[in-house]
């Protein structure tokens, strides 16, 4: 077999997050927060991939993904594999993380530790704001397992009536949108006044059901949880109105097949075979968890007020130092080229272009496609002004945003009132690039400001994840960008690019023939390289060509946070065609999102950041781009974060050859390097530079001109 | 205030796509090329499959303008900004064009010009000029430029950079395209279809060989749509050259290909992927009947370079009048017109035209065609002295003159017709078919061709010099040096009547010193 399994190699990237999570070296909350990171990305696989792979079951489909397993082959390796990691979970949270927790003073309560002051304490909580929002619904031979949503705790309950003895079932749904810790007061017995107590919203409900049912004794109570496939594909081609038909989507989501029943360990054997039942779950589909039910919910935990002392100190986003707060953000690009590496540097000035562009009479026209916007979104609300301005705004927001799509809705709605000329997405395709282009009118010439980066328009994961921002007045790439939303909007068919490449018609046939040339110059003897940051390497015709370059010699250096399908050949074990190749992968405080390529190119490098990773989705399905960099300045700045990437000793792991990573841990002697801290520091240190520079320069407002 | 952005556009509604491109004004480089935009549309398709464009097709057009308008909205463009759109002559071939044009204008408020014979040919000899720069072999080299087309065939040859033939056949990438699909719906579909075309086109290839095959061509340079978005495939990245066997081995491809393969593989649109082979077929004929192997293919984008001279190709350019007028006189020359006769008369009547402006209110184009009707007026002599005009207007009306549309040939002939005897009557083909304004144009040159003609009666060239002014119903000619000019006099007798006619004015010749 020439490729690791998709599906398991994710899962070896959950383990990777797990694995820090593990380690004692990183403040308590951090772990939590790591583990239920873990937690709410085993959530989404089950959703997607999981539910897509049951789908492609009962569809009866028997292709085989490019590993050469089966549908049914890829379930069954994927409960082995996720059995394991769930293991861990509770393992590390019942052992280590818990009592950790409770030695901090941070208790995690369950309905018979509490004391009978605390319940009183609860008693009224649930009667006032907990009670008013539970819908209980009654189980008859009827009753429809659609009723029962997905991916949310129920308690299923067992009823007795005391008059005549009779059993019954309930089901209650733990309502959305409280928190899931319950704070109580801090008990009698405590040993210090900064202790807290927590009891989980589940154990409150159990511990109160029974107010809901006056004339009923509840008689066993136990949750249970259930995830539906979440991967429906939007059937584009019947779609007269494709926003109408999300929404039916979004209502369709909440009624598809269980791909996961997960219930804990202990509970009354009768209600275990009552919700088998009425959930349709097999044991293929049942995991048993020893321990609390959805722990992407501990990430609230993780960030409750209080407890700075289990927390990393935070790591503020920086000023960027070519970038002068006070100058005009058009008049900054119109002077050079900036690159921005967030989040190490704010996202500020992106958003600046923005907002500027809204207000700035000489705008005449903002482009930009949305993909995923921050729930308060600045971009958005940015639009919306510059459309009342009376700018021409066109967006594209992309429906297909997986998860997304509620909110993105809710803002299409807001911006077509102010008049923005909005475009849902191209047909056949999820539109994915991250360009936003700006058309200012300078005395009567017109003049195009262009920024292209790797992640999304969104201030809020901008703090989160690592991505580059490019801001350039270059005209070509304001010609390309102009051309990009001529094709979008649906004006124009795609022409010739004179600078950006686009997927899904140029992309993968320019990267193919980048790694081809690569391999060239190597079997000519010369030095030849690749080197990488992406998200994920999937791409079947991508990973043959770095094969064939490897085998031809050239250098290949990856850094993949996530799926590689790439079998790396660690030390001589493994294919003997990937011995040039190395395969890192970075699980740090952000998430790695950036992607970046060069190619040695005989001596000249090409450098290139993308909105794409190398996976067949990616590059034959929807709309990307890849962008050159050229700017002498850039250029250097990109390749030391690119470099940065494989120096890493302490949050770096090597792809082994079955698909399984290892720390890499720093050798005697070595200097301890972890990458995103010194990304970090560099930040800092530039700002601060570039801010003493300023103390020391005073520069006097003159009158204008 | 900030001014309106300089903008500048010009859409062309061609074979199968319509494009746009804008030009901003810039301060780094003059204008520079902006906003190209291109959508495919199946009009040359429909067109030769079914005589018309289908309504589909017009709807489609105006939802692309409507479109392209928004851009230009976007942009900044204003009322003022100037916009030119054209429609490929292919369009002169469908029934309903007058729909078409109509719906257009309604439909999207933009007047469009159709691009006539003449002014395509203007088109394809601006971008034929680029080719002189960038490749200066052509300067000295005898060349022959084709641009094979929708629906015809042209043909440039040049010799010392300029032109010295011209010639347009009826051959082209969709009339071509369209018979062979219908033979071979006809058939059962066992003949390939390169022996098809081949067979289909082959009455053209051989006037083509006629035409050129002395004319000792060194090169061959072909332009088109289809065939320069092969450049990059043909010829070496950056370079021009390629040959024959290329482009047969390409055709043999591209045949076996299925069409979304091209699509695909090349960027083409499905009308494009279509015409290419019958683009290829007949490039390659013509290179194989010439017996041409090495051939030029520019790496430009066609589509571009014919909006960039769109704005500029209305406008004569005084090197294209020289190369029309050139080809006047290569006419005159084959029928063995008197040379100094003609030359003499081209004079006077430019000398006439220009001081009589203000009666006839006609513009340049105008003056080029009374030129190239005095160049070849006489050319009937070739065939009997006996009702020359006549046989002049049947010579000029089935012959080439480079730069003139079929409209201008047409006015040309007329102008011929009525340089002697009769003045156009209502009843004379030819002239009847003309629009209003065209008939009262031809009245207007045919009289001042008259004159000129008169002024020259004796063959001898003696009139030198002529002083024109205009006073109390008289037109006064003065005939510098010439001490009697009773010879002229007789002559105008017979030839002032029509200028009579039509200025209101008496023509008084005065000998003068």
């Amino acid at each position: 077999m020439s490729f690791i399994n998709r599906e398991l190699s994710w899962l070896e990237f959950n383990q990777r997050v797990l694995d820090e999570s593990c380690s004692d070296s990183l403040p308590l909350l951090e772990r939590l927060k790591f583990l239920a990171i873990t937690a709410s990305n085993l959530d989404e696989f089950f959703q997607v991939r999981v539910g897509g792979l049951h789908l492609m079951l009962s569809s009866g489909s028997r292709k085989r993904g490019i590993s050469g397993l089966t549908p049914s082959q890829q379930l069954n390796a994927i409960r082995t594999r996720s059995k394991k990691m769930i293991q861990d979970q509770y393992d590390l949270l019942n052992n280590e993380l818990l009592p950790a927790l409770q030695k901090e003073g941070l208790n995690l309560l369950s309905s018979s530790d509490i004391t009978p002051s605390q319940h009183e304490a609860l008693a009224s909580r649930f009667e006032d704001s907990i009670f008013p929002l539970l819908t209980p619904l009654a189980h008859s031979e009827e009753t429809d397992t659609a009723s029962l949503p997905s991916m949310r705790i129920i308690l299923a309950c067992e009823l007795e009536s005391p008059t005549d003895n009779a059993k019954r079932n309930i089901f209650i749904p733990i309502p959305d949108g409280i928190n899931r810790a319950v704070q109580l007061p801090v008990a009698d017995t405590s040993n210090s006044a900064a202790d807290s107590d927590i009891i989980l919203l589940e154990d409150v409900i159990s511990l109160f059901a029974e107010e809901l049912f006056p004339d009923e004794k509840l008689h066993a109570v136990m949750p249970f949880r259930i995830t539906r496939n979440g991967d429906i594909a939007v059937q584009e081609e019947d779609a007269i109105d494709l926003a109408g038909e999300m929404e039916e989507v979004l209502a369709a989501r909440k009624t598809s097949n269980t791909v996961r029943l997960e219930i804990p360990t202990k509970g009354p054997r009768q209600l275990k075979a009552l919700i088998r039942e009425v959930t349709g779950a097999g044991s293929a589909e049942t995991y048993i968890v020893d321990g609390p039910l959805a722990l992407a919910d501990f990430m609230g935990l993780a960030f409750s007020p209080g407890y700075d002392h289990l927390r990393d100190e935070s790591w503020e986003p920086q000023p960027a130092s070519d970038i002068d707060p006070g100058t005009s953000i058009f008049e900054t690009i119109a002077d050079h080229d900036v690159l921005l590496n967030h989040p190490y540097e704010s996202f500020e000035p992106v958003l600046r272009f923005v907002e500027e562009a809204a207000n700035d009479p000489s705008t005449i026209a903002i482009k930009q496609v949305l993909y995923r916007t921050a729930s308060e979104s600045r971009i958005i609300d940015a639009l919306i002004r510059a459309a009342n301005n009376g700018k021409q705004v066109t967006v594209l927001i992309e429906l297909k945003a997986r998860f997304d799509e509620a909110r993105n809705l809710i803002r299409a709605d807001e911006l077509q009132r102010a008049g923005v000329q909005i475009v849902y997405g191209v047909k056949g395709l999820k539109t994915h690039a991250k360009i936003c282009l700006v058309i200012r009118n300078e005395d009567g010439q017109l003049k195009r400001y262009t920024h292209l980066g790797t992640g999304n328009y969104n201030e809020s994961t901008a703090r989160l994840y690592t991505d580059i921002s490019y801001l350039t007045s270059r005209p070509a790439y304001g010609a390309d960008a102009s051309l990009f939303f001529n094709a979008v909007t649906g004006r124009s068919k795609l022409t010739r690019f004179r600078k950006l490449v686009p997927a899904p018609t140029h992309m993968k046939p320019r990267l193919l023939e980048l790694i081809a040339a690569e391999g060239k110059r190597a079997k000519n003897g010369e030095s030849a390289s690749i080197t990488a940051k992406v998200n994920s390497l999937q791409d079947e015709d991508i990973i043959n060509a770095l094969y064939k370059a490897s085998k031809d010699g050239v250098i290949i250096k990856l850094n993949i946070r996530g799926i590689c399908c790439l079998k790396t050949s660690t030390g001589g074990r493994g294919r003997k065609e990937a011995n040039n190749i190395r395969v890192v992968s970075v699980i740090d405080r952000y998430l790695e999102h950036a992607r970046i390529f060069s190619f040695h190119h005989g001596g000249s490098p090409l450098l290139f950041i993308s909105s794409a990773d190398w996976m067949t989705r990616n590059l034959d399905k929807r709309v990307e781009l890849m962008i050159p960099i050229e700017d002498k300045n850039c250029r250097k700045r990109l390749q030391t974060i690119l470099d940065a990437a494989f120096k890493d000793n302490c949050n770096a792991h090597e792809i082994l050859e079955n698909g399984s990573s290892q720390r890499i841990i720093k050798k005697k002697g070595q200097k301890k390097f972890r990458m995103q801290e010194h990304l970090q520091n560099n930040a800092q240190k530039s700002a601060k530079a570039q801010a003493h520079q300023r103390t020391t320069t005073f520069e006097p407002h003159t009158p204008a001109e | 205030m900030t001014p309106a952005p300089s903008l500048q556009a010009s859409i062309h509604i061609g074979a199968s796509s319509i494009s746009l491109l804008i030009v901003e004004a810039n301060s780094d480089s003059e204008n520079s090329p902006g906003d190209f935009l291109e959508q495919s549309i199946p009009l040359a398709h429909d067109i030769y499959q079914r005589g018309v464009v289908r309504r589909s097709t017009i709807e489609r057009c105006v939802k692309i303008l409507n479109g392209y308008r928004e851009t230009l909205l976007e942009l900044g463009a204003t009322d003022d900004t100037p916009i030119r759109a054209v429609v490929t002559n292919v369009l002169a071939e469908a029934t309903n064009q007058d729909a078409f044009l109509n719906r257009i204008r309604i439909g999207c408020g933009l007047d469009v010009d159709t691009l006539d014979e003449g002014e395509m040919t203007r088109l394809i000899y601006l971008k034929t000029r680029r080719r002189l720069k960038d490749t200066p072999s052509m300067n000295k080299r005898t060349t022959l430029v084709v641009h094979v087309g929708p629906g015809n065939t042209r043909a440039l040859l040049f010799k010392n950079g300029r032109i010295s033939d011209y010639s347009n056949y009826r051959l082209g990438v969709y009339r071509t395209g369209e018979a062979i699909q219908k033979s071979q719906d006809d058939e059962d579909g066992s003949v390939s279809t390169t022996k098809v075309t081949r067979e289909h086109i082959r009455s053209q290839i051989n006037q083509i060989n006629h035409d050129y095959r002395d004319a000792e061509i060194q090169e061959l340079v072909i332009i088109g749509y289809e065939i320069q978005h092969l450049a990059h495939v043909l010829a070496k990245p950056g370079k021009t050259k390629s040959s024959h066997n290329v482009l047969a081995e390409m055709a043999k491809k591209i045949t076996s290909m299925s069409e979304e393969t091209r699509v695909k593989k090349y960027q083409l649109d499905y009308n494009s992927a279509q015409a290419i082979i019958p683009a290829l077929e007949i490039n390659l004929a013509i290179a194989e009947t010439l017996e041409l192997e090495t051939i030029r293919l520019p790496g430009s984008d066609y589509e571009r370079g014919l909006l960039l001279d769109i704005p500029t190709s209305f406008s004569l350019t005084d090197g294209f009048q020289k190369e029309v007028l050139r080809s006047a006189i290569s006419l005159a020359r084959r029928y063995k017109v008197h040379r100094s006769h003609s030359t003499q008369v081209t004079r006077l009547s430019q000398l006439l035209f220009e001081s009589t402006a203000d009666l006839h209110e006609l513009d340049d184009h105008y003056s080029l065609l009374l030129q190239c009707a005095a160049i070849v007026h006489e050319c009937g002599n070739f065939i009997s002295p006996q009702a020359h005009h006549k046989h002049s207007h049947y010579i000029i009306l089935n012959s080439e003159i480079f730069g003139l549309g079929h409209r201008d040939l047409v006015i040309v002939s007329l102008l011929a017709r009525y340089h002697r005897r009769s003045g156009p009557k209502p009843n004379h083909a030819g002239y009847r078919d003309l629009p209003a304004d065209d008939r009262m144009r031809v009245s207007k040159l045919a009289a001042i061709l008259r004159i000129a003609d008169a002024l020259d009666h004796s063959h001898t060239s003696r009139v030198g010099d002529i002083e024109v002014n205009i006073s109390k119903q008289k037109l006064n000619i003065t005939l510098k040096g010439i001490t009697d000019a009773s010879v002229e006099r007789m002559a105008m007798r017979s030839k002032a009547n029509l200028f009579r006619d039509i200025y209101g004015l008496d023509v008084t010749l005065h000998e003068g010193n």
